[in-house]
Parts: structure tokens; C-alpha cells; sequence
């Protein structure tokens, strides 16, 4: 009876083009995943970009002399700073998408791009 | 035979159709709202601001109008830019180590509409707060560091020395004219500029048209619109622990959250906690009951201004200015253990535990 409606070929057609969705779809999810992986810390020093360097690999940099910062297990913090403050080394590690590390004294930004997004609940800013 | 060949097709089309239409479909619905954020420091602090919108283009322009509003009003309200109008007027005879004609004495100031709507603002809370807080403070605020630098504290007759100048009846503001009765009188906008710039960008997002915005202006949270279709989540720092440790947590559309705290620029010296909100009244640090206050409401920089004059009346006093006042505005008080009220002069006041979220976007 079904084959009244739909040939060979035609399912032939559909299985293909479903296969093809597919295809597509897991590349795109990948592309995704890949996406959230390459999350990136960005440091700028003074308005200039210093470097973009994955969260994905544990390193240290150095700024200027002045700030040490440290990529360690997917986050990013403040190691050392020869500000008077040092507000910013007792800061958390950041990971997630926007979050920042400022060392106003020395007027060097840590931001993650990229990564992945806050999850529901928290909060987009924290007014102190 | 040729028609039901034809059906055949059109099924197979139709499903797959339905097929990809399903699966794309998906895709979108669980990605974030589209969203340009920068950070950039600006008036010795750091200044974030998030666009949401769908535009791109727009989100950068919108971006890029913000932070000039923040460059523009540097030149104007900054207390450290040497070239800035309210240094200029400061120093407007060398400052409190200058010579000075006696005819400068009571001279005429025109100042920018925005130098005036800050003085403004600070001179008409300052009324409300009985002395206590005053923007003349500079003479005074001058001699204290809390930059982590020293941890020295001012000698008393210093203190006392500056402290006859500081009384905002000896600035007249009429329109954009001021006048100073004391030569020596100085003007500190530190409780008031970030207030009023924050509302300026917010001010300019709302023309142009901006879906939603998170302004975050050294601490000082101001939101806009929504977040694709959900709200903004604002959280109070817990006094005395990592930025990102959280007390409470606002849930809201438009509006702003503005904390003023004695963990801010502070020392501690012979076990005691010396922080930047100095009572206009003695020169030393507000000695209140409170670590942190917070203000919710939609007036930025009278939130702003208020968040510091409540630092230094304390909790009771505040209550009665926002009753009078007829202010709606929502207070958290937090005290010296960390022990959060909730204030509003509708509802009274009620404890609020730890980590507790206020749900204000239907208000």
C-alpha cells in the first residue's frame, strides 16, 4: 500500500535529506561545543589589547611587569600586582562570558570572550 | 500511477521540510540573547557596559555612544583630571596652598548645565541629611588616603583646620552662577558624579532606542529594558569578602542597585576600620551601626547620593528622609554583623536572609 505513495526513490530522497539534516546538526552542536571551549581571556593594559590567550591551557603572563596573571584549570585570576591595593589578586578566578578582573592602579582589564554563558540565576552584575 | 508518484513527492518534500525546519529551529531557541559588552576605565574606575540587542550595528554604536558620554563627562566631573572643570573650579586660585586676591571672594562661577545639576543634587541632600553629609567635604577628604598606599590617619588639627571650610552654606548655586563665600570652600563630587553620569548614558540608551542594557559604573548597576525577553539579575556584594561573593540577589527591569559601603577604600589601623565616608560634621569616618547600605530604585544619582547619606545618618534617620521625602525607593540596610533589613516606606521593614532574592520586576 505505502509504496503506492512512496517509491524507492523517494524514501531514498527523504532518508538522504534527513541524514544530510542531521549531519548538519551535529556540526553545528559541535561547532557550538567548540565554541564554549575556546573561551579566551583578553587583557588590556591602558585601552590596548595586550594578547587573547585559551582558557583551555594552564600559563602565566606577565604584564608589563607590573601584574602576573594565571590561566589554571579553565580560569583565569590574578597572580601578582605591584599595585598598593592588590584588590585585584584577592579576586575570584573568572571563567565565564564578560566577567572581569580590573587593576585599576595599573590600569590593566582581565576579561573573558567567548566562553560560556552565566548560567540562569547569575547575576548579569554585582553592585558593591 | 503518475499521481500517486506526485503524492509520494509531495510527502517525502513536506517531511523533510518539516525535518529542517525542526531541526534549525532548535538551534535557536536555546542560544543567549545577542549581546556587545566593553569594559574601560573612566573617573578612576572601571566602567562595563553590556548592550542587548539584535543589531550588531547598532550594538556597537550604542557601545561606542556610551563610553563617549563617560570621556565627555571626565572632562567635566573628574576629580583627578587636572584639565577637568570641576578641578579647574576647585583650584580655581591654587587651591588651599594658593595665594589669593581678596576680591575672588564671592566672584561669579558659571558652570555646565551637568556641573550644576551634580552641585545641585549634593547641596539639596545635604540638607536632607543634617549636616552630616556635605560636597564641600574636599578640604577634608583631601587629607585621608584609602588607596591602599598609607594608613595614616590625618592629624586631629588638620582635621579641625579643614573642617571651617567645609559647610555647603558657603556655596550659592543660582541657575549655572556659583559663588563661593570661602575662598578655601571645595567641591568633592564623589557621591553624586557616578550617579549622574550613569543616568546621562542610561538617559541616551532609551532615545536611541536600546532593547536592553546593563550599565555598570564602578560598582553602581544600572539596568535597562530586558534581556531578551527575561529580566536583569543584580547582586549586592557581601560586605568585606570577594567581589563576587554575593548577600542578596534583584531581579528587575528597569532600574538601579547602588551600594555604598565601609569596605570600599578603606584601612585598618590599631584595629580599627578607617573607610572613605567621612562625616561633614567631625572629618573622621561615619561611625553608624552600618557596612553597607543599598538602594533599588529608577533615579540614579539620587540613589547614589543617598547611598552615602545614609551611610553617614544611619538606618533611622534614612527611614524618616524616604518617608518624607516621599522617595520610592527600596532600602537593604546591612549592618556591622552582616544582619540585612529590607526597607521600603510602603511595606515597612523586614529581615532578609542571606543570599535571598528579590523578585521586583512586576513593581
Amino acid at each position: 500500500m505505502n509504496n503506492r505513495y512512496l517509491k524507492r526513490n523517494d524514501l531514498l530522497l527523504l532518508g538522504f535529506i534527513s541524514f544530510f539534516a542531521i549531519i548538519m546538526l551535529i556540526f553545528f552542536a559541535f561547532n557550538d561545543v567548540k565554541k564554549l571551549d575556546k573561551a579566551c581571556l583578553t587583557i588590556t593594559e591602558g585601552g590596548n589589547e595586550k594578547g587573547t590567550y585559551p582558557l583551555d591551557e594552564d600559563r602565566i603572563i606577565e604584564i608589563s611587569d607590573k601584574n602576573v596573571c594565571e590561566i589554571k584549570d579553565g580560569a583565569a585570576y590574578m597572580k601578582e600586582a605591584d599595585c598598593p591595593d592588590r584588590l585585584c589578586v584577592g579576586e575570584k578566578p573568572i571563567s565565564k562570558n564578560g566577567e572581569t578582573i580590573v587593576c585599576l592602579p595599573n590600569r590593566v582589564i582581565l576579561k573573558i570572550t567567548e566562553g560560556a554563558a552565566k548560567s540562569p540565576g547569575e547575576p548579569d552584575a554585582v553592585a558593591y | 500511477m503518475s499521481e500517486g508518484h506526485f503524492t509520494g513527492k509531495l510527502i517525502s518534500v513536506v517531511i523533510t521540510a518539516a525535518v529542517c525546519f525542526l531541526l534549525t529551529g532548535c538551534g535557536s531557541l536555546s542560544s543567549e540573547p545577542l549581546s556587545s559588552s566593553d569594559t574601560r576605565l573612566y573617573f578612576d574606575t572601571s566602567v562595563t557596559i553590556t548592550i542587548y540587542d539584535d543589531d550588531e550595528i547598532k550594538r556597537e554604536a550604542l557601545l561606542k555612544g556610551s563610553f563617549d558620554i563617560c570621556e565627555k563627562m571626565e572632562h567635566i566631573l573628574s576629580a583627578r583630571q587636572e584639565d577637568s572643570e570641576l578641578y579647574l573650579l576647585d583650584h580655581r586660585d591654587g587651591g588651599l596652598s594658593g595665594n589669593r586676591s581678596a576680591q575672588f571672594s564671592g566672584a561669579e562661577i558659571t558652570v555646565s548645565d551637568e556641573l550644576a545639576s551634580c552641585i545641585r543634587t549634593g547641596l539639596e541632600a545635604g540638607s536632607l541629611s543634617n549636616g552630616e553629609f556635605d560636597i564641600t567635604i574636599l578640604p577634608v577628604s583631601s587629607l585621608w588616603e584609602f588607596n591602599g598606599e598609607s594608613s595614616e590617619i590625618p592629624a586631629d588639627n588638620e582635621i579641625r583646620k579643614a573642617l571651617t571650610h567645609v559647610d555647603q552654606n558657603k556655596v550659592i548655586l543660582t541657575g549655572n552662577k556659583l559663588k563661593f563665600t570661602d575662598p578655601d570652600t571645595m567641591i568633592d563630587l564623589g557621591a553624586v558624579a557616578k550617579g549622574y553620569i550613569s543616568g546621562k548614558i542610561k538617559e541616551y540608551l532609551k532615545a536611541q532606542g536600546c532593547e536592553g542594557a546593563v550599565i555598570n559604573l564602578g560598582g553602581n548597576i544600572s539596568t535597562l529594558g530586558k534581556k531578551g525577553d527575561e529580566p536583569f539579575t543584580v547582586g549586592v556584594r557581601k560586605p568585606f569578602s570577594l567581589r563576587n561573593d554575593i548577600a542578596a540577589k534583584i531581579i528587575l527591569y528597569d532600574g538601579c542597585v547602588i551600594s555604598s559601603g565601609t569596605y570600599e577604600r578603606c584601612f585598618t589601623k590599631n584595629g580599627k576600620l578607617y573607610h572613605h565616608i567621612l562625616s561633614a560634621k567631625t572629618g573622621y569616618p561615619a561611625d553608624t551601626e552600618l557596612s553597607q547600605v543599598t538602594l533599588i530604585g529608577s533615579d540614579d544619582i539620587l540613589c547614589d547620593t543617598l547611598s552615602t547619606v545614609f551611610m553617614l545618618t544611619g538606618s533611622e534617620k534614612a527611614e524618616k528622609i524616604l518617608e518624607t521625602e516621599e522617595y520610592d525607593i527600596k532600602v537593604i540596610f546591612t549592618d556591622n554583623e552582616g544582619n540585612m533589613t529590607l526597607y521600603d516606606r510602603k511595606s515597612g521593614e523586614r529581615q532578609l536572609s542571606l543570599g535571598e532574592t528579590l523578585d521586583l520586576r512586576y513593581e
